[in-house]
């Protein structure tokens, strides 16, 4: 018999951060046609393809100085990435869908 | 300012050998050839003959092309020479070429001379991909999106069609320091815990005040310099497809001569420097967060600069025509709106890039039947292993 509580409660499961491999194949199976769309509309359109000016550009450093200072520890985060970390974050692009 | 038309002249530009103006690039080469006598003739290297290639981090203040002047918005774009064949007076509309043939004598003339109204660059980078490749190339392209494409774009798509098109753009290399300053987090250890009947992974951190300083010397950070090309919102063009098949290797950029762009078309460049240095100073700093990078690979779960200051202490700019394939469709939508495609060739790398109308109707059931499969697939896994 089908249990609605249980099925809401195992999609809600299945879209936590922290759920297993196995919860994250379920939730996508019941996103495949979304996933599919949004996979086969970039195929077409490519309107997340632009050029990389950060790594394609040619540059080089000198002069390097660096001063790190510890501030605390953190433990038990749940994260496995910084909040806020925008080192990897670009922001001279010229469109802006993504 | 760097003169760099100092040696350029409007009007006849004849073959070294026969004298005739039928003179054209000849892509396999890279030079131009007669069309009469098939004498080739080399252009110097753009940036080595008007001393625009030295050492960046030596560069201080800005140092600008004089095809990178301002345009003088009063500038007639509508130009008319005197024919030194036969006398007759041509027009030549340097919106759209740098060139008209003299409808008496046949003759044709040039615009060498820059003008302030951006039609004529500092340099420009010639063809060197032959267009039967880009054909093939776009073929190709097209041909692996053929399955959810419009039914119309399939009835008229025609790789042939495709434009040879010289598209203006803002060469920029900088001599900079930048100063970078935030938090780091470097991991320590990473565990699992049980919470209920789930395994939680956890993990430790140190935190740290970081701060970089460091000389940033940016080479040929190449910018879009039509205001048509710059708007790059996919909502309302493909412009993206244009920025995504860079970057070009200008360096081997030659003197302007409007002989290069026989058999092919132009865009002019209608931005002044003013209204780039911000795209430029935004992407210069880009280029520094990705240097950046290298130096902070302590930081395994991230950085956050908090505070990033680039000053620019030199500046170099040139503009320059750079070498693009164009193939455009242009779909009208059942509301009325119309939408322009494109699918763009590299003219020097072959780099291809593209946007193919879509049978939405067509995609839609796809998605719906994958959709239908996928809840069947979540419903049997709910069975089976939640359930």
């Amino acid at each position: 018999m089908f249990n609605y509580t249980e099925a809401v409660g195992f999609l809600v499961q299945a879209s936590s951060s922290d759920s297993s491999g196995a919860n994250k194949i379920a939730f996508l199976f019941l996103f495949a046609g979304f996933v599919f769309y949004g996979i086969m509309f970039l195929r077409y359109r490519n309107v997340n393809k632009r050029h990389h000016h950060e790594s394609d550009t040619k540059s080089r450093t000198a002069n390097i100085q660096a001063g790190d200072t510890f501030v605390h520890s953190r433990t038990g985060v749940t994260d496995s990435n910084m909040p806020g970390a925008n080192n990897k974050q670009f922001n001279g692009k010229l469109w802006g869908l993504f | 300012m760097v003169r760099t038309d100092a040696e350029s002249k409007d009007g006849l530009t004849k073959c070294g050998r026969c004298g005739a103006t039928e003179i054209s690039l000849n892509i396999e080469t890279g030079n131009l050839r007669c069309g009469f006598c098939r004498f080739e003739m080399q252009s110097p290297n753009a940036l080595q003959t008007y001393g625009l290639d030295g050492d960046v981090s030596m560069l201080t203040g800005i140092v600008v092309g004089s095809g990178s002047d301002n345009i003088v918005p009063s500038t007639d774009l509508v130009l008319t020479f005197k024919c030194s064949a036969c006398g007759a007076d041509v027009v030549i509309d340097s919106a759209n070429s740098t060139q008209a043939r003299c409808h008496w004598c046949r003759n044709t003339l040039s615009m060498n001379e820059q003008i302030p109204n951006g039609a004529v660059p500092d340099m420009i980078l010639p063809f060197k991909l032959p267009k039967d490749v880009a054909v093939a190339k776009i073929k190709e392209f097209v041909g692996k999106r053929m399955a959810f494409a419009h039914p119309t774009f399939k009835a008229e798509f025609n790789a042939e069609n495709v434009m040879g098109v010289y598209l203006p753009y803002m060469v920029f290399d900088a001599n900079a320091h930048v100063a970078l300053a935030g938090q780091g987090e470097h991991q320590t250890r990473s565990y699992t815990v049980k919470r209920g009947d789930d395994d939680v992974r956890l993990y430790d951190a140190d935190v740290y005040d970081v701060r970089r300083d460091f000389s940033l010397y940016i080479d040929d950070l190449t910018v879009e310099s039509s205001s048509e090309r710059r708007d790059q919102n996919v909502m309302r063009n493909s412009n993206n497809i244009i920025n995504a098949i860079m970057p070009f290797d200008v360096e081997n950029s030659v003197c302007y001569d409007s002989n290069y762009l026989t058999g092919f078309t132009s865009e002019r460049r209608d931005t002044n420097l003013d209204d780039l240095t911000g795209v430029a100073a935004a992407q210069s700093k880009d280029i520094a967060r990705y240097r950046a990078n290298e130096m902070v690979t302590f930081y395994d779960r991230g950085v956050r600069w908090d505070d990033e200051q680039l000053h620019l202490v030199g500046q170099r700019w040139v503009s320059a025509y750079l070498p693009v394939w164009l193939y455009s469709y242009y779909e009208t939508k059942s509301s009325g709106k119309s939408f322009v495609h494109y699918v763009a060739v590299n003219g020097r790398t072959g780099e291809t890039m593209g946007s193919v109308p879509i049978n939405q109707r067509k995609l839609l059931l796809v998605a719906a039947g994958v959709e239908l499969l996928g809840i069947i697939a979540f419903l049997l896994f709910f069975f089976l292993v939640g359930g």
